[in-house]
């Protein structure tokens, strides 16, 4: 199955920000290049037109995102050095990959409220549900082309929104982490379907995490969308540790022979999903490079029109 | 049954499956021949291997990483009583063989709580005085053979010592009077004894026991290979796959 992704069409580039891209000195976000902070320069280098190109997808989110990356990078000879984390998130908010993936992550969740009793777990998976939508929210303002003054009440509401469910899910992430590594989840059959549930949201977090900080952004808080997106980072470097964590020392476990691979089915099924997320680096883009990429931007000034 | 499918799940092998398939190739090349590239009698390790590399001509490195629990298998049968092998088609775990190797060179070890690295260590320490590396291997062979654990290769070089510390005659008067008479049989040796155990055992007055025991002159080079390997995966840091 094809889908349309989105590339910098690298024939508008000015001349100036040819030459600025050579020097390392640019941060591509929300379809604007701007200087980077700490040089002579600031503000605003060139509002960036996009180009679609076709992609294939494939089986899973993660590997659709991972092949989308490659092909990008390799439609952008003269930018390899620029993350593409900008060209993923505008080609995830024009499509429908989002909308397919959100869908997923609700089966799970769906499937572990279903078999937990527990009044504090089926409390967060509720709050799960409410930051799926949240994160449709995000997408679809973002879609629209709306000036940052006309959606700023409605951005503001949602950007409230998906801070505090994000840090709710964070934290109740890391607790079901902790219950897995502990072995206080004793069915196996439970096991399965909570490794899968972490496993979905660890893949769907660093997403809306960078739909936030863009929002924030585009809302002008320029100071705010960068403490953001460095805040987001640190959370899910957390969780991800910790995931990893459990992953490495089970799958060693099962590498020395202390346990067998038939033992341990919910472990075999999520391994894959898990070794793709990883190896994927999504997060990398998402997440760790617009947090260290700081840009130059005085509070006067705004990018004019925002060119998805 | 492949060789493969002999494999013991031992978890004081399962560091070769991260180890550097250089090193592999070390241990693999030691089973399948020794130092003077003389072959040994080796199971199908060789066979294997060839089809390994003839599948992954793209990649050495995953021919031999693909074959790691063959290599393991391999190790394991040399350990092993090779008669009871016959019967159970599989060898030891590499805990077995390292105790036996110690016991041979009388390293002082309790067998319930000395750990495999610890033990490993005093083995390479009483061989070679110190805690060897693996870009020693000339050196080692060079000790091993002057000590006689190398079979026939050391009968061909240094026939007393091998006799008396290989067949484990040292000591007895009777033995030692034994090992003069084998010294008849041992002109003829370099021409007969090329590659076959079995050669050399029907030369030499053994019982049935010594001829079915655990391989040494293969067993011994392959735990100090082993203990070497062991310490330079230890000391890089640990490949985790996530």
């Amino acid at each position: 199955m094809e889908y349309q992704a989105f590339t910098f069409d690298e024939s508008k580039f000015s001349s100036i920000l040819k030459k600025a891209i050579e020097n390392q000195e640019v941060v591509f976000r929300d379809g604007v290049a701007y200087w980077k902070k700490g040089l002579e320069k600031t503000g605003i280098i060139q509002h960036i037109p996009l180009k679609p190109v076709d992609m294939v997808s494939k089986d899973t989110f993660v590997n659709t995102l991972g092949s989308l990356q490659s092909s990008l990078q390799n439609t952008m000879v003269a930018v390899q050095a620029i993350s593409t984390g900008t060209l993923l998130v505008a080609t995830i908010i024009q499509t429908q990959i989002l909308s397919k993936k959100i869908d997923a992550v609700r089966n799970a969740v769906i499937q572990v409220s279903q078999i937990a009793h527990e009044q504090n777990i089926l409390f967060y998976t509720d709050k799960v549900s409410e930051y799926l939508s949240v994160v449709q929210n995000l997408q679809l303002i973002l879609r629209s082309k709306e000036d940052g003054r006309a959606i700023e009440q409605l951005g503001n509401a949602t950007l409230a929104n998906s801070m505090q469910l994000k840090n709710q899910i964070s934290f109740f992430i890391l607790n079901l982490l902790s219950l897995v590594q502990n072995k206080e989840i004793k069915d196996d059959q439970h096991l399965g379907l909570i490794l899968k549930f972490i496993q979905q949201i660890m893949e769907i977090l660093p997403l809306g995490m960078h739909l936030e900080h863009i929002l924030s952004h585009r809302l002008g808080q320029y100071q705010f969308s960068q403490n953001l997106i460095e805040d987001s980072a640190k959370k899910y470097a957390v969780l991800l540790d910790n995931y990893r964590g459990y992953l490495n020392f089970t799958n060693n476990k099962i590498k020395n022979f202390e346990i067998k691979a038939e033992d341990v089915p919910y472990f075999m099924q999520i391994k894959q999903p898990a070794l793709d997320l990883i190896s994927n680096r999504l997060h990398v883009e998402l997440l760790e490079k617009p947090a260290k990429e700081a840009l130059s931007i005085g509070y006067s000034e705004q990018p004019v029109l925002v060119n998805w | 049954m492949s060789l493969e499918a002999k494999f013991r799940e031992d978890k004081n092998l399962a560091f070769l499956q991260d180890a550097d398939w250089q090193d592999l190739k070390i241990l693999a090349n030691a089973l399948i021949q020794d130092h003077s590239g003389t072959e040994q009698w080796t199971g199908e390790l060789k066979s294997t291997l060839v089809e390994s590399l003839s599948m992954h001509s793209e990649s050495e490195e995953l021919a031999y990483k693909s074959i790691w629990k063959a290599i393991a298998a391999e190790i394991q049968l040399y350990g092993g009583d090779t008669l009871v092998n016959l019967a159970r088609r599989k060898g030891v775990e590499y805990e077995e063989i390292l105790q036996d190797v110690a016991k041979k060179i009388k390293v002082d070890f309790h067998k319930e709580t000395t750990a495999i690295d610890e033990l490993e260590d005093r083995v390479l320490r009483k061989l070679f005085k110190r805690v060897t590396t693996l870009d020693e291997l000339p050196q080692i062979y060079r000790t091993l053979e002057r000590e006689g654990l190398l079979g026939l290769t050391s009968l061909t070089s240094d026939p007393w010592n091998t006799v008396k510390k290989g067949v484990g005659l040292g000591g007895n008067a009777t033995a030692a009077a034994g090992a003069s008479a084998i010294f008849a049989g041992l002109r003829i040796l370099p021409q007969l004894a090329k590659v076959n155990p079995l050669v050399s055992a029907a030369t030499l007055p053994l019982t049935l026991k010594d001829f079915s025991s655990p391989a040494y002159r293969v067993t011994i080079p392959a735990v100090c290979i082993i203990a070497m390997m062991r310490r330079k995966h230890d000391s890089n840091l640990y490949k985790d796959e996530f």
